[in-house]
């Protein structure tokens, strides 16, 4: 099982890719191959966000909680110790 | 439960700033609320968004206007984070007694030499050509002040964000680009049939 | 085969040369649609602020002297 800084960070980059296949898709609605590749990415970052928030927390108050209430919880994202690291050589990671 | 935005507790890209830096929070904050900085610009797209025809238009100003938001809050914790554990020490002589004695280590929108964040730092003008020209120009200077930005760093914790957001400029540009050509493609039809054929 | 040829290959081929625009008319900028081709892989995109090799650092400032990540466009 991935720790909670992986989890994250690849959610962060799935989403990222599918935003900026977002904006294409704005002004290419008929690329086929654009959407599909977008629904693939949407698809496989709903899963592992479904798989963080049972473990970490929730990332939006979409979700359900346990008590005590959980979007309350510390770290928030301003915070140092949210976010993951980005260093390291990480060239070959395919996603 | 369901509102016009829905916070996702994640930062669109990680800022995690080791090393305080009062000096380099100084400058940052102009894209907080400095004129071509994120909440200037996601005003701009987000106010100008009823006066676009198209729907490639409106969803380019809508989702942009959206992502700059992520970028505000990114800014956001950047000065934030450089400013927490800096001492008074690090403060003095620094450039940022000015900003400290009026706002401490709070984050608010203001521009690199101190003036407070201003609607005058857009325009929202009721005529869609007029608008993306005006924010194809907005994501260039965004753009240059991200380059002045990373010419004065030296930070790698600060500087892969400031990287970041310079990119997406880029991106936006062609995307105000796109949309535009839409838009113009729809008012010149309109001016030959009177009525417009794409449905607005 | 230096560097520079091997980014540039591919990505010349992604930037599509409009030939014609439809109904020019002079006052209005146009600026040429881009048209899906390679992607950055999605780590690499994320680095980097676009997924879209032909959006990456377009006017070049990145390439002078502070390029360090990966090369595999």
């Amino acid at each position: 099982m991935m720790n909670r800084d992986e989890l994250l960070k690849i959610i962060s980059v799935l989403d990222f890719y599918a935003l900026d296949l977002q904006l294409y898709l704005n002004t290419h609605p008929t690329d086929r191959d654009a959407i599909q590749k977008y629904n693939n990415v949407v698809k496989r970052a709903k899963e592992l966000r479904e798989e963080y928030e049972r473990t970490y927390g929730m990332l939006t108050p979409q979700n359900i909680s346990d008590s005590p209430w959980r979007w309350i919880e510390n770290p928030w994202p301003w915070q140092y110790k949210f976010n993951f690291d980005l260093e390291g050589d990480e060239c070959n990671v395919d996603l | 439960m369901s509102v016009m935005w829905i916070y996702d507790k994640k930062l669109q890209f990680p800022v995690k700033i080791k090393r305080p830096d009062p000096r380099m929070a100084r400058l940052i904050i102009t894209q907080f609320g400095g004129p071509d900085g994120e909440l200037a610009a996601s005003l701009r797209y987000l106010s100008q968004r009823p006066s676009m025809v198209t729907p490639m238009a409106k969803a380019t100003l809508n989702d942009i206007g959206t992502e700059e938001l992520a970028h505000f809050e990114m800014i956001q914790s950047m000065v934030a984070q450089l400013t927490k554990n800096a001492s008074i020490e690090d403060i003095k002589g620094s450039g940022y007694e000015p900003y400290y004695v009026d706002h401490g280590k709070g984050t608010y929108p203001v521009q690199a030499a101190g003036t407070p964040f201003s609607a005058k730092y857009f325009q929202s003008k009721g005529d869609p050509r007029t608008d993306l020209y005006e924010n194809l120009a907005a994501e260039q200077k965004a753009r240059s002040t991200y380059e002045y930005l990373l010419n004065l760093a030296d930070d790698p914790d600060v500087i892969q964000p400031l990287r970041f957001l310079r990119e997406r400029e880029i991106v936006h540009f062609q995307r105000f680009g796109e949309a535009l050509r839409y838009v113009q493609d729809y008012l010149s039809d309109k001016k030959r049939f009177s009525y417009g054929k794409m449905k607005k | 085969m230096n560097e520079d040829m091997t980014v540039a290959k591919p990505l010349a081929t992604c930037i599509p040369q409009e030939q014609s625009l439809h109904n020019v008319q002079l006052a209005h900028a146009y600026v040429p649609f881009q048209k899906l081709c390679n992607t950055f892989r999605p780590l690499d995109g994320f680095r980097k602020g676009t997924i879209f090799p032909e959006l990456y650092d377009v006017y070049g400032w990145e390439r002078k002297g502070r390029e360090d990540d990966c090369d595999d466009e």
